[in-house]
């Protein structure tokens, strides 16, 4: 990235308290996310990723904290920001998607009061003037017969209406940063297909940055142009697509890729990665993968590598991921 | 499959409707599903939420009782036994389900979650329901020793591995296996699919592999039906499934698997199906697929398609199928490559 990044994350840390004992669920993640730019935030359950995009929006509740790190948006700190200044980001120059369209919109409002409501905080348009745009937003968002739909309640729409819907929301301030956690996991293929149309068109229109939360490595490979993978609380590798897809510098990112079913491989054995994620409260000395690596030795059980740059955009933590690929240890 | 092999399992014509309460049409779940089940294969069934196969696995292993049709196991009927012959259907025909939070009973342990059907079904009981217990525990990759644990001391790959345990216990013939893996994170759900293809293997299982994810899917079954509200419309051996798929909302459903490979998905064409699908209480008339077939002609709004064998063992319910150009290569270029949701 040659101009200064729309979000700089550095080194942040979260702990939540969990029987009055401080757990660390993200441990010094550091990524950047460019303006216009399209950046997968990859990993499995527990491994940090969801807390890392909530602390950007500063979602984290006791018994959580951000311990440690700043997030830069634009060049200003958001965890120097009181509630009242966040609330005014939030929503406007930063919205976020989540996973569950149903749990994130209220049952008894409808939509058109829903979109209403976030056009009078944040655009200040009121009665008319809001649900007119309530609707044109809903035609955005390719909702059929929008004129009706505005006045219909989640329970009325399918679950892809309803994640069109927060799309809807979430767009309605023209964001410069959508953040989107999980945002078709709960959706069928065709319909998830649908959704990531939808995500695309509309980054392409309005020049969003957008950072995807997701586990799902096929997703990733439709839409980022940047991939941070974490494990277990941290960063393990980043790189560009084509670098995490065709050179994978960490064995954890490696192995991620090769469990995967893949369609027209035919029936046969899968490479899993062997064990389990850690639990937070026990987490593995060295380097965290340690215990599911098949290349682990001595060093690796006792020192935690740091990441290092393979080229300019690809940064790799693992003591065997040298500069060049295979080349051992540094 | 071979020709003169005789099915395990037979499904003719079955239909599964649930009342919705007075002056309200019937929810058609299951409208008309006929297949064969060969023994020591794996069926997978593929459909997005609401095409009814949950439902049509529960007929299977009878937790329903069909509104119509036949099911037959070793050919006996499953939907009219009774008595001993049930208790022996029942130790014939296992399932595993989705969540193997919600299928283990968080107050019971390992050993006697793994145990009780042996318990149940008078198979065995003191030191020999021990032995067995941990033969099972030690086959699905666990220890004889976790038998005095609880679930929530396991994670969700682990419980799952219970689960299978548990489906096994009773030397079963047929294992329904209900979304068993997508629950559990990319690298534990590899784990559990070679688990299953081992057992298969060692113990000489029949498989129904039941799962929205296509790639998934593939990785086991030898043949795969394709499910769009309640109805299969289309089974074929899994290659030719995915090589030459003949029925318009198959190769939708291919075309809209995320693959994860990024110039593969940068070069191939996506078929975004338009609009929501229909309720399955009103299903759409002729073929049900017609209001979001980007290749629907008049003939498909009125006459519903029969489910015809088109080549060997390769089963479509379209009207256009095996009409060359316009069921085959014409799909991708008829559609565009993002059709709004109308």
């Amino acid at each position: 990235m040659l101009l200064e990044p729309l979000l700089d994350v550095r080194d942040l840390q979260v702990q939540f308290t969990r029987h009055g004992q401080a757990v660390t669920v993200v441990d010094g993640v550091s990524f950047q996310v460019g303006a216009g730019e399209t950046v997968a935030l990859v990993g499995e359950s527990g491994c940090g990723k969801s807390v890392t995009a909530r602390s950007i929006l500063g979602l984290i509740r006791p018994p959580g904290r951000v311990a440690r790190g700043q997030i830069l948006f634009a060049g200003q700190d958001l965890l120097s920001l009181g509630e009242a200044e966040m609330r005014r980001i939030r929503g406007n120059a930063i919205a976020m998607v989540f996973q569950e369209p149903m749990t994130s919109l209220n049952p008894v409002y409808t939509v058109g009061q829903q979109i209403a409501e976030a056009l009078r905080l944040h655009r200040g348009l009121t009665g008319r003037r809001a649900l007119a745009e309530a609707v044109e937003l809903l035609r955005k968002v390719q909702i059929a017969d929008p004129e009706r739909r505005v006045h219909e309640y989640p329970h009325q729409l399918s679950g892809g209406m309803r994640q069109r819907v927060m799309i809807a929301m979430a767009l309605a301030c023209r964001p410069r940063l959508l953040i989107a956690d999980e945002p078709t996991t709960a959706l069928d293929v065709t319909v998830q297909a649908q959704i990531l149309e939808l995500l695309r068109q509309l980054q392409a229109e309005f020049g969003m940055a957008v950072l995807m939360i997701t586990h799902d490595l096929g997703v990733v490979a439709e839409v980022a142009q940047r991939v941070v993978v974490m494990y277990a609380g941290k960063v393990v590798e980043e790189g560009t697509v084509a670098e995490i897809f065709r050179q994978p510098g960490h064995p954890y990112t490696a192995g991620l890729l090769q469990s995967v079913p893949r369609l027209g491989q035919g029936k046969g054995r899968l490479r899993p990665i062997p064990g389990t994620v850690p639990d937070p409260a026990a987490m593995p000395g060295g380097c965290r993968f340690h215990p599911r690596c098949p290349l682990a030795d001595e060093r690796c059980r006792r020192e935690a590598p740091t990441l290092e740059p393979r080229s300019e955009t690809h940064r790799v933590a693992c003591w065997w991921a040298g500069p060049a690929a295979g080349s051992g240890v540094a | 499959m071979d020709g003169n092999l005789q099915p395990i399992l037979q499904v003719r014509d079955v239909k599964k409707h649930f009342p919705a309460g007075r002056r309200r049409p019937p929810v058609k779940a299951v409208d008309g599903v006929s297949f064969d089940v060969y023994p020591g294969e794996t069926m997978g069934l593929v459909g997005e939420s609401g095409c009814g196969k949950s439902t049509l696995a529960r007929l299977i292993v009878r937790l329903l009782a069909p509104s119509a049709g036949t099911i037959r196991f070793a050919g006996q009927d499953v939907t009219r036994a009774r008595g001993a012959r049930l208790r022996q259907l029942r130790r014939d025909m296992q399932m595993v389900f989705q969540d193997p939070y919600s299928s283990l009973n968080p107050r019971l342990t390992v050993r006697d979650i793994v145990g009780e059907p042996l318990l149940v079904h008078g198979l065995a009981r003191g030191r020999e329901l021990e032995r067995q217990v941990g033969e099972l525990l030690e086959a699905v990759g666990l220890r004889a020793g976790h038998a005095r644990r609880f679930p929530h001391e396991f994670s969700g790959g682990q419980r799952q591995r219970i689960v299978i345990a548990r489906a096994l216990a009773l030397r079963p013939r047929l294992v329904v296996c209900d979304e068993p893996v997508s629950a559990l994170d990319v690298s534990v759900q590899a784990q559990i699919l070679n688990l299953l293809q081992d057992l298969q293997q060692r113990f000489g299982l029949t498989y129904i592999f039941i799962a929205h994810d296509l790639a998934v899917v593939q990785n086991v079954s030898d043949r795969i039906g394709v499910m769009y509200l309640g109805r299969l419309v289309e089974l074929a051996p899994a290659q030719a499934l995915f090589e030459s798929p003949l029925h318009p909302y198959t190769r939708a459903l291919i075309s809209a698997v995320p693959v994860p490979d990024p110039e593969a998905a940068a070069r191939r064409e996506r078929i975004v199906l338009r609009g929501e699908l229909p309720s399955p209480a009103r299903p759409p008339a002729g073929c049900r697929f017609h209001t979001r077939c980007p290749l629907a002609v008049d003939r498909c709004r009125t006459e519903v398609p029969t489910w015809r064998e088109v080549e060997p063992g390769h089963w479509v319910a379209c009207h256009l199928a095996g009409e060359g150009e316009a069921a085959g290569k014409g799909v991708s270029a008829a559609v565009p490559v993002a059709a709004t949701a109308r």
